[in-house]
């Protein structure tokens, strides 16, 4: 318990690196978003009024971002917010001309950034577990099949087909996937959209896709650990002892991989979330990522934190799961030190 | 038999290929990688002819098909090597600057560093570092910069991404080497820890750091790719081209070969299932990140194997290149004879690599290009306003100077050609506009030109209007008397956009509203802006609507342009009578005098005239503006001063040649510019206009040193038909030319050079050459200022260096020197 108390205490001392680091980089880019530069209170409605006192303190008449201190109080109303579960709003941005012919800009806004974050969580969630569960599942089943097991060589096809699924990016593999469904269903009438996210047969190539990657890393590290596994003392007098091939597999071989395996995910799972931020862009899957950078291009620099937040929290999730299922399943790793 | 190294074998021919594209991938793509035939006419099965449009699919000409430009997939792919990997190269090197000595610290104790890695490694790690270099490079102010700063941004953000990941595993392979046995021992005989760090860990971390710099590669090269499908690339995002049919499109691709840039079509690609366009420049990113990795993973194959070898060598490295060891070699030279031989030719083959190209370049044009435009900036000159004594005498040197180049006269009776020039436009003198009470006493009075102007009077015959001021909430409400006259004043505290549409609402239907005699725009806010307004009109030149007046006998209402305040104050007098009041001069004739100049060839056919205006906007009083009673002279350097030096330099040198040219070459320079399109109609009457000639016209506005970072022209071509080879053949030489001294031809819509339309009815080519782009109009503020110490006289230079070059080539075919 006292090790779990540590563990989850480091991932959040990390997150809140994260996070600092973060709105740090977001307060920057903020500086050369124009359309905020200019805000007249003064013409504003009630409503509005009160949204951006609520957003940006109420002691600012006008304000720009280029002063290092409204930056700092910028930042530190976000944090004030977040902390109450408010992640921000979408903002519409209304042009008005005053009678010197000055531009004005009033905020208008239009829909809680949490309502969109939610949806979005919510799909890319589905896309990743699914992802993660596929390549778990094939992953080790190739990566048993690959393995030498006590043969003296390895095939040459199998390695290759890894080491092929390892160096092919995701830039390569999805238009690729793309082009072949849509040759596919030029030539013959069938095939699975290639955009959207509406059904469940859009999750299909998204998370073939997705899954190539991490398949191939699993199949890479359970053949390996399965390898090293036949190396040991115990499974060699196992097999000379007469047990079948299916029951030193099962029982002796498979369990230690298992554990092995769960340390290693969260290596990938950067890799994977990454991949995440390009596959929804191919597949136009309005996931997590998608909408956000969807938004951020219109000029909602609000929605970044949130949405990136809530990234490091999938990631710290997956994270602290696989680290759990580890320390569960591994007599050894519950005494040593995570 | 010994094993081969097959990863080591595979991976040094994929990157030795792309250091070899790299160097020559430009020289020998097979296509044009800058500009392609974004249409092409074809018969369909009718026979009928169809215009086809880039992207085009492979073909035996094309093997890899064309882009949305209809360039040439594989040239592009090797052309752009160079601009990838110099992005692709140098971030690596700053992640490497930056986190090697970071590590160093790291490894050896330092809290600071520690903790830094710390923080940048796991930022960059649980937020994708895509979505992060998208962020920022997406902000507007960085993604419009031109290609060198683009390409710093880039490698700043990459840097900075992804250095703490690196220092990282730097860092613990350091620790791994500090654990080792040998450091303990030689921490036992005493050794410091800087010593340790430089000679032991150096040695051992090497190999190491090899394979890092592999793997880095193929990182970097993986984001720069995935940034270019989310159209992130460097360089000038959209070129809206003007192509040689006359087709305009806007569509976004890089002008400079990149590799990140063929990706941003790629979503283009799969929904116009036009696979070439994404799949080709993606393979080319796969094949190169697979080429580092493998060898990466051959390189550290080879070196854990001979480890000690190659540690090692690295210490014996400094050695092997310190001058004392050559020194000490040269003594030996009996014994060391093949090494001093080796090392000796070395350095002379370097040294020649780099001398001889700077020795055997043959400048051609020299600085004299400046003294024109000093010449012309002098105030004898008066601004060169057509018809004056300043725009003679800025003729009468020009003339000058073209004898003395031997440039032989153009026309029949000598260098000037003398032309009448019908003004449409007429001259305010003076203008008053004053509100005066029922009673007729005076309420309040706007000063023209500070706080009004026009560009449109109603008659040339009415030279005092006079109505009621009608303000636009009155109007709406149907306050006013259908019998009077009246003066409607807009004022855009309420909706802009409204007002603006009732305004072309009443002069589309003026039959309805011809109650109003004039609409008065308030859309300037102080002098400075108004200035810039009427910058071009300085003269009060004023279009004189006759002819409108046939229209029910009335007057058409017109538009009066009023600052802010004004019209504020004018909606405040509200029912008052208004009057205002011009003098308008109507001018006799002017005499305009185009200049022109030949160099004959052997043929007339296909000749190349180089031309340029020449008349300015001449001088002003600004008393009326300021306090002050300046007479300030517009001297127009920028604007055409430059251009002027810069044909008179190509006539010097062009001139002095003993070889006659293949074609004639004609320098001409067009008066009256400034006030009617007379100077350039009347090249129609001459008679080399009908000998399908190419027209180069120089416009170099902008050279001056505020100007771009970029170092490039563009070029704006129409091209009329029948003469599209030579144009075509012009253009690749000054391409070629201008990428020797470092400049871009960038194909672009110029900046709207005016009357040239006129021209369109000749079998001629065009092509205008211009320092700004039209998107860049608004940073053009060269046109009242005089400063010399302002002109760029190196760049100047330039341009005018690689037009004489590309002239050379076309006029006396290349080879010449």
């Amino acid at each position: 318990m006292r090790n779990f108390l540590k563990l989850s205490g480091k991932i959040i001392y990390k997150l809140l690196m994260v996070y600092v680091i973060l709105t740090l980089i977001i307060s920057i880019t903020k500086i050369s978003t124009p359309q905020l530069s200019r805000v007249d209170l003064n013409k504003m409605s009630g409503y509005q009024r009160e949204a951006f006192f609520k957003r940006y303190g109420s002691d600012l008449s006008t304000r720009t971002f280029l002063s290092s201190e409204e930056l700092f109080k910028e930042v530190i109303a976000y944090y004030k917010r977040i902390l109450k579960g408010d992640v921000g709003y979408i903002y519409k941005v209304s042009k008005r001309y005053t009678a010197e012919g000055q531009e004005l800009h009033d905020l208008i806004p239009v829909k809680p950034i949490g309502e969109i974050l939610k949806v979005g969580l919510s799909r890319s969630m589905k896309l990743l577990s699914t992802a993660l569960a596929i390549a778990i599942f094939l992953g080790i089943l190739k990566g048993v099949n690959d393995s030498k097991k006590d043969k003296a060589t390895n095939s040459t096809f199998k390695l290759f087909t890894t080491v092929l699924g390892l160096s092919l990016p995701v830039i390569f593999l999805g238009p690729l996937l793309q082009f072949i469904v849509l040759g596919i269903f030029r030539r013959f009438g069938f095939g699975v959209p290639l955009f959207g996210h509406q059904s469940l047969k859009h999750i299909i190539l998204p998370v073939i896709t997705l899954a190539i990657l991490p398949t191939m890393y699993v199949a890479r590290l359970t053949a390996v650990a399965i390898d090293n596994a036949y190396q040991e003392e115990y499974v060699r007098t196992a097999i000379s002892k007469g047990s079948t091939k299916l029951r030193v597999l099962w029982l002796h071989v498979f369990r230690n991989v298992v554990v092995e395996l769960a340390g290693s995910i969260p290596s990938i799972l950067t890799i994977v979330i990454s991949d995440l931020v390009l596959v929804e862009y191919l597949f136009k899957y309005k996931g997590l990522t998608h909408t956000m950078l969807e938004y951020y291009e219109k000029g909602q620099s609000d929605v970044v934190t949130g949405f990136a937040l809530s990234l490091s929290i999938i990631f710290a999730m997956f994270y602290m799961f696989f680290k759990t299922l580890r320390f569960a399943l591994d007599p050894k790793g519950r005494r040593s030190t995570l | 038999m010994k094993k081969l190294n097959i990863p080591l074998i595979i991976g040094l021919i994929i990157v030795l290929g792309i250091i070899s594209l790299i160097f020559w991938g430009e020289y020998y793509a097979p296509h044009d990688a800058r500009i392609g035939q974004e249409s092409v006419w074809d018969e369909n099965e009718d026979g009928k002819a169809i215009l086809r449009r880039a992207p085009f699919p492979p073909d035996n000409t094309y093997l890899l098909g064309t882009d949305n430009g209809g360039r040439d997939v594989l040239s592009v792919i090797m052309a752009g090597a160079r601009n990838t990997f110099t992005i692709v190269l140098l971030a690596t090197l700053c992640r490497f600057l930056i986190a090697i000595p970071i590590s160093y610290f790291a490894a050896f104790g330092d809290r600071i560093s520690k903790s830094l890695i710390e923080i940048f490694s796991n930022t960059f790690t649980a937020v994708p570092s895509l979505l992060l270099a998208f962020m920022v490079l997406k902000v507007h102010s960085i993604s419009k910069l031109p290609l060198t700063s683009s390409i710093v941004a880039f490698v700043i953000v990459f840097t900075i991404i992804g250095w703490g990941r690196l220092a990282k595993v730097i860092e613990e392979k350091i620790q791994d080497i500090l654990k080792q046995d040998f450091i303990q021992g030689e921490i036992a005989i005493g050794k410091s820890k800087f010593a340790i760090a430089t000679k032991n860990v150096t040695a051992h971390l090497m190999p190491s750091i090899i394979i890092f710099i592999c793997l880095e590669i193929s990182l970097v090269l993986l984001l720069l790719a995935q940034l270019g499908v989310f159209e992130i690339f460097v360089g000038n995002k959209q070129i809206f081209h003007v192509s040689s049919l006359g087709v305009q499109t806007n569509s976004t691709f890089n002008f400079f070969p990149e590799w990140g840039a063929m990706l941003a079509s790629t979503m283009q690609s799969i929904v116009d299932n036009k696979f070439w366009l994404s799949m080709y420049p993606i393979s080319a990113f796969v094949i190169s990140i697979i080429g580092f990795n493998l060898l990466g993973q051959g390189l550290n194959y080879e070196l854990s194997k001979r480890n000690s070898k190659f540690i090692s060598s690295i210490n014996k490295l400094w050695f092997h290149l310190s001058i004392k060891t050559f020194i000490g070699e040269v003594k030996n030279f009996k014994i060391k004879r093949r090494i001093v031989m080796g090392k000796v030719a070395t350095i002379t083959t370097i040294l020649l690599m780099i001398l001889v190209p700077i020795l055997t370049r043959v400048v051609i044009a020299d600085e004299g290009v400046m003294a024109h435009v000093h010449e012309l900036a002098r105030d004898e000159y008066q601004g060169r306003m057509t018809g004056t004594i300043g725009s003679q005498k800025a003729g009468e040197y020009i003339v000058n100077q073209l004898k003395n180049y031997n440039v032989e006269p153009l026309f029949d009776d000598g260098y000037i050609s003398e032309f009448q020039i019908e003004l449409s436009l007429n001259i305010i003198e003076e203008s008053e506009l004053m509100v005066n009470n029922s009673s007729g006493e005076k309420l309040h009075e706007l000063k023209y030109k500070v706080e009004y102007y026009f560009e449109t009077w109603p008659s040339s015959t009415v030279d005092t209007l006079e109505g009621e001021i009608l303000t636009i909430d009155e109007f709406l409400e149907d306050k006013f008397d259908k019998e009077k006259e009246y003066f409607l004043v807009l004022n855009y505290e309420g909706n802009k956009s409204f007002q603006s549409k009732m305004v072309s609402d009443i002069l589309s239907n003026k039959n309805q509203h011809k109650f109003i005699k004039g609409i008065i725009v308030p859309d300037f806010k102080e002098v400075a802006f108004l200035n810039r307004k009427i910058q071009l009109n300085e003269k009060g030149l004023t279009k004189i609507l006759d002819g409108m007046e046939a229209f029910d006998g009335g007057v058409p209402p017109f538009t009066i342009h009023v600052s802010n305040t004004a019209a504020r104050k004018l909606s405040e007098l509200s029912g008052n009578e208004m009057t205002i009041s011009t003098r308008i001069n109507h001018p006799e004739g002017l005499k305009g005098r185009n200049i022109g100049g030949i160099i004959k060839g052997k043929s007339d056919k296909n000749p190349i005239i180089i031309a340029t205006t020449y008349d300015y906007l001449g001088q002003h009083d600004f008393a009326l503006e300021k306090s002050t009673t300046d007479l300030v002279v517009y001297k127009g350097i920028y604007e055409n001063g430059t251009s002027i030096a810069g044909s008179l330099e190509l006539a010097r040198n062009l001139g002095g040649r003993k070889q006659t040219p293949d074609r004639s070459i004609i320098f001409i320079f067009i008066d009256g510019s400034q006030i009617t399109p007379q100077g350039i109609k009347e090249l129609t009457q001459y008679e080399f206009i009908h000998q399908e000639p190419l027209i180069i016209y120089l416009n170099y506005m902008g050279i001056a040193r505020w100007g771009r970072e970029e170092d490039s022209l563009y070029n704006h071509t129409i091209v009329q038909g029948t003469n599209e080879k030579i144009e075509g053949e012009f253009y690749r030489w000054m391409r070629r030319n201008s990428a020797e001294s470092n400049y871009y031809i960038v194909p672009d819509t110029a900046i709207r050079v005016d009357h040239l339309d006129l021209l369109s009815n000749e079998d001629i080519s065009l092509t205008v050459l211009q320092g700004l782009k039209e998107t860049q109009k608004s940073t053009h503020k060269g046109i009242t200022q005089a400063n010399l110490g302002e002109i760029d006289g190196m760049r100047l230079f330039t341009h005018v260096q690689f037009l004489l070059d590309s002239i050379t080539d076309i006029a006396y075919g290349r080879g010449w020197f």
